[in-house]
């Protein structure tokens, strides 16, 4: 980001501000949703201050209610339950010892929704990559891993996207873990958070290639389909067929007297 | 009754000789040879003797040693029989069940099996003389039957009045009678219907083939079953299911049998309470006389129905009182529908959809608010938004659905203020309405002197100001007493358990306040400290009856923790799901938790019997309602009599509910149709509560459903037993008998008589004689 792009947000959030001061705060903290960041024995930090610019796009471009700060919780910590959206970043191998994963199981079967954002510099790391799918197949064995489609609700969920950005590109796919008919945990190869990356002055740190803050605007999007995701789940899937949902009944029911 | 076990002589003694010895072949050779030997060597030794009738002396003496020697190698022993001859056992069966008095030709079967046994009463009584006759009158019950049944039955024991035909148990009858003694043959005197499946098979059923077996006798029957020249039609058997969905298709299946038929066409007729829904043609063919007939109908009136399956009746069939049968069939609910309108995404509403979506009975269509107003403007094309339908929804839809939700929507940004009376209007008439709140809801959502609020349970600050209208803290909630019994908040069918639960739930975060809870509501979860400006506990869930509809709100947005952060304390997440499943059953008024509930004991009662119903009373927070005054009519309707109508034939206005809620009633049915029991109470003010069931009042009896005998069962015992079927035109003589005298044995003794004293005896004087003539003779 250059200084101009820079004072041009700026001005543009202060003449938000009267509209942001003006809306509604949750009943209490933990009605906010948080974009947790998993800490882990590992390269848990890379890419720092980049949930809490995801959640502000979140606030600012939706109706939802995100929390300021983005918490880094340890998976052994009752606060992991504070929320059901987390990323765990990483750019090495890892492994979690068998509480966490545990832990992290409990968490995904109860709803929890986890981005593994790989954050490979010059292509995804394979290390991280190799644990991921290590950890995922040993919490769920009879769930393959798979690509998820570009059909998916979660190219729809608010921004109609064709393609996972981050700040490279270098699988145009994504692939994840069901629960049910849900994702339970999605893999981003093409590290999602060192597009948004930003330093203690909101500056950006680092330019997606190869398309450069057009590509850093369709990262901040799918991140937002993201964390849509994980609140919304399949809304939008209902959506196609709202009109024969709403018209499906074609009668009113008479109660008996 | 003619005398069991009449003997022919008194018990007598039959002695035979049996030899018990003798052994091997070889041996038996052995012995002959030796005494054969013996005979001649002393022929040999004895030919010279003189004079020749000394020879011949000698040699038979030697002999007739050697035979009784040999004699008594064979042991002989006399075998000692007390025997006595018995007579077997003729039963005649007398069928006495109802269709017996059905016509025959110019008279009647029961008149014709009178007939028969008169017309044989004198061969019957010479059949006495060499066996024993045993009469009995079977229909569902096997009774005794005097010897005046031959002389014309003056005493009308053979009276057809039976309620069902069980040739089974009859037959199991005699073989208990007739234990120990052997059975010279079964005449059955019948028209060939059984009323149990027996009846119905091709072939006896295992147990029927093992009791056959242990009577071991012919089982024949004289019998009009098989006579074509009987007409009926009668619907046999209605295949349905018990409940089905309201406005989707269901079947009857109606089994109806036609009889003397061969072709024609009859319509068949489907009526729901009395109107007709529908009509289908039986076309009979030859050979043929049982005929399956699929009705499809869609029900349009929730609760239960009575449905007939009727044909038309024939001027000349047998009987015409086979020709329906009536079904109580309970219509339920389909899918419910409910419209989830949500302000905000959050984890509340995420859980709420989620359960909503996984549940197979809910049909869900679901709308969130995603862009707020004021927030920057997005192009339809890069994002998934569509425009709120609220007309579409609320004035045109809303009808159709059974509950909406308002979770922490403000329906102020979206052009919806015009709508909140319709969706009053739709509470009244009916429907269910939740407000969840949050951030967006109640006060904070602008509800404020809304028609909204008018359906409340609760009234709520004037004003946006969230600081006045909401809290943030974390708090425990509190259940009520009201609570404690309703089934909303009901997560135990355990009372204890209950309120242990609801003691150490995972704590709320936040809630909108509310400043009076309205008269008519209940309050089932408190705050445990705030107030209300009336000194009551601020409400976190509160219900409300409204007309007809019923109302709920939860005031707060956080019940999504007792899922998500419960399960992750390890404690059980289901409670949200409890809880909210709970819910959403008394919304939709699901009649399980019917405030006054009457239930039939049995859906199908015969005319002349008394009908029983439980009526059940429970308060609005669904404590029992002791000693609650029930006024209960009961009607019986007549053709297109809808609920409410119909002649009334009963109406109680001293009924009271003993301290459980309860109270019993008996109904007299005097005449076949659908009677309609309605209760009617006091227990929510301003309103009378009403509670009803239905039962069919019916003639239709067992016996009577089949009036034509197609012999299949009389054959079947014929052929397992070699037996015959007969015509009453037949005579006894016809009847296949096992030969009259038995013998049998009473009691057996041997006695040895190889060592009898006089045996020794005689061998020892053989020897003695033939020593002495020798020492005579000089030969010694």
């Amino acid at each position: 980001m250059n200084r101009r792009q820079f004072l041009t947000m700026s001005a543009a959030s202060l003449a938000a501000l009267p509209l942001l001061r003006s809306r509604a705060r949750a009943l209490g903290v933990q009605q906010k949703l948080q974009l947790m960041r998993i800490q882990y024995d590992g390269a848990y930090d890379v890419n720092p201050g980049a949930l809490e610019a995801l959640s502000e796009v979140v606030r600012t471009r939706t109706s939802t209610d995100t929390a300021e700060l983005s918490p880094v919780v340890p998976l052994t910590s009752p606060a992991l339950h504070d929320s059901l959206f987390a990323v765990l970043a990483g750019d090495r191998a890892f492994t979690l010892t068998p509480e966490e994963r545990s832990r992290l199981e409990r968490w995904l079967g109860l709803g929890g929704f986890l981005v593994f954002d790989n954050a490979g510099r010059t292509a995804p790391d394979m290390g991280f990559d190799r644990s991921v799918r290590a950890e995922l197949n040993a919490m769920f064995p009879d769930q393959p891993i798979e690509r998820v489609s570009p059909e998916h609700v979660i190219y729809r969920t608010f921004y109609r996207l064709d393609y996972p950005a981050g700040r490279a590109i270098f699988k145009p796919y994504i692939e994840g873990v069901r629960q049910g008919s849900r994702f339970a945990a999605v893999i981003v190869h093409n590290d999602l958070l060192g597009a948004l990356t930003r330093d203690s002055l909101g500056r950006y740190t680092q330019v997606p290639t190869p398309g450069g803050e057009n590509q850093r605007e369709m990262a901040m999007r799918f991140g937002m389909n993201l964390m849509l995701y994980s609140a919304c789940l399949h809304y939008k899937d209902d959506q196609v067929h709202i009109d024969f949902l709403l018209h499906k009944r074609k009668w009113k029911i008479t109660p008996p007297e | 009754m003619m005398q069991l076990l009449a003997q022919v002589g008194e018990p007598t003694t039959e002695r035979t000789l049996v030899f018990l010895g003798g052994g091997p072949l070889w041996i038996q050779l052995g012995v002959w040879l030796l005494g054969a030997l013996i005979v001649v060597l002393t022929v040999m030794n004895h030919r010279r003797l003189e004079p020749p009738s000394r020879r011949r002396l000698m040699i038979a003496l030697r002999a007739m040693l050697v035979l009784v020697v040999l004699g008594l190698f064979y042991q002989p022993a006399c075998l000692e029989e007390r025997v006595a001859t018995n007579k077997n056992t003729v039963a005649v069966l007398v069928d006495t069940s109802e269709s017996m008095a059905l016509p025959h030709q110019s008279s009647t079967r029961s008149a014709l099996a009178k007939d028969w046994l008169a017309r044989n009463k004198s061969s019957l009584e010479d059949l006495s003389e060499s066996h024993d006759l045993l009469f009995l009158g079977f229909d569902d019950v096997v009774k005794d039957l005097s010897e005046d049944v031959l002389d014309g039955d003056p005493q009308h024991a053979l009276a057809a009045t039976g309620g069902e035909s069980r040739f089974l148990d009859a037959l199991k009858d005699v073989r208990v009678r007739l234990r120990n003694h052997d059975i010279g043959g079964i005449v059955l005197l019948t028209d060939g219907i059984d009323t149990t499946s027996e009846g119905r098979r091709n072939g006896p059923s295992p147990e029927l083939a093992s009791v056959l077996r242990d009577l071991d006798a012919p089982v024949s029957s004289i019998t009009t079953a098989g006579d074509s020249g009987i007409r009926d039609l009668a619907v046999t058997h209605v295949g349905y299911q018990n409940f089905v969905f309201l406005l989707n298709a269901a079947t009857f299946s109606a089994t109806i049998e036609a009889h003397g038929y061969p072709e024609g066409r009859f319509p068949v007729r489907l009526l729901e309470n009395g109107t007709e829904l529908g009509t289908q043609m039986l076309e009979t063919r030859p050979g043929e006389s049982s005929y399956k007939l699929d009705f499809e109908f869609v029900p349009k009136t929730l609760g239960k129905q009575v449905y007939t399956l009727a044909v038309d009746p024939q001027p000349d069939e047998i009987f015409a009182g086979n020709n329906q049968k009536s079904v109580v069939v309970n219509v339920v609910r389909d899918k419910i529908r409910v419209v989830q309108i949500v302000g905000a995404p959050s984890w509340d509403e995420r859980h709420l959809r989620n359960l909503l979506k996984e549940n197979a009975n809910v049909d869900l269509v679901s709308f969130f608010i995603l862009v707020e107003l004021g927030q920057p403007q997005l192009s339809s094309r890069e994002t998934s938004l569509i425009p709120f339908p609220a007309k579409a929804l609320f004035e045109d839809e809303l009808g159709g659905f059974d509950l909406l939700i308002f979770q922490n929507f403000n329906y102020g940004p979206f052009q919806t203020r015009e709508y909140l009376p319709l969706i009053a209007d739709f509470v009244r008439k009916g429907g269910a309405f939740v407000m969840v709140g949050g951030n967006l809801s109640l006060s904070a959502g602008g509800y404020y002197g809304t028609e909204i609020t008018d359906v409340l349970p609760v009234e709520i600050p004037p004003g946006w100001n969230q600081d006045k209208t909401t809290d943030t803290e974390v708090f425990q909630p509190k259940l009520t007493d009201s609570g404690s019994f309703h089934p909303i908040t009901r997560l135990s069918l355990d009372p204890s358990q209950n309120k242990a639960i609801w003691g150490k739930i995972q704590p709320l975060e936040g809630m909108n306040l509310s400043t009076r809870v309205r008269d008519d509501a209940i309050v089932l979860v408190e705050h445990p400290s705030l107030k209300m400006p009336n000194g009551q506990p601020e409400p976190v869930v509160a219900i409300r009856e409204v007309d007809k509809g019923r109302s709920m709100v939860v005031a707060t947005d956080s019940t999504w923790e007792w899922s998500f952060k419960a399960g992750g304390r390890g404690e059980d997440p289901t409670t949200y799901e409890t809880f909210w499943d709970n819910a959403i059953r008394w919304l939709i008024k699901d009649p399980e938790l019917d405030l006054l509930k009457v239930r039939v004991v049995e859906e199908n009662v015969t005319v002349g019997k008394r009908a029983r119903a439980l009526i059940t009373a429970f308060r609005p927070d669904y404590r029992p309602a002791g000693t609650q005054p029930v006024e209960v009519v009961v009607r019986r309707r007549g053709p297109h009599d809808g609920r409410g109508q119909g002649e009334e034939i009963l109406r109680r206005t001293d009924l009271k509910t003993d301290a459980q809620g309860a109270v019993e009633l008996e109904v007299p049915v005097l005449s076949a149709g659908i009677y309609e029991i309605e209760a009617r109470a006091d227990i929510v003010s301003g309103r009378t509560t009403t509670g009803i069931d239905l039962f069919v009042g019916t003639d239709n009896k067992p016996e009577l459903e089949r009036v034509v005998g197609d012999a299949r069962l009389v054959t079947s015992l014929a052929e397992a037993t070699k037996g015959k079927v007969l015509s009453f035109g037949s005579d006894i003589s016809d009847v296949p008998l096992e030969p009259a005298t038995v013998m049998r044995v009473k009691s057996r003794t041997h006695s040895d008589l190889w060592s009898a004293p006089w045996a020794l005896a005689l061998v020892v004087g053989l020897f003695a004689l033939e020593w002495w003539l020798r020492r005579r003779f000089g030969y010694l």
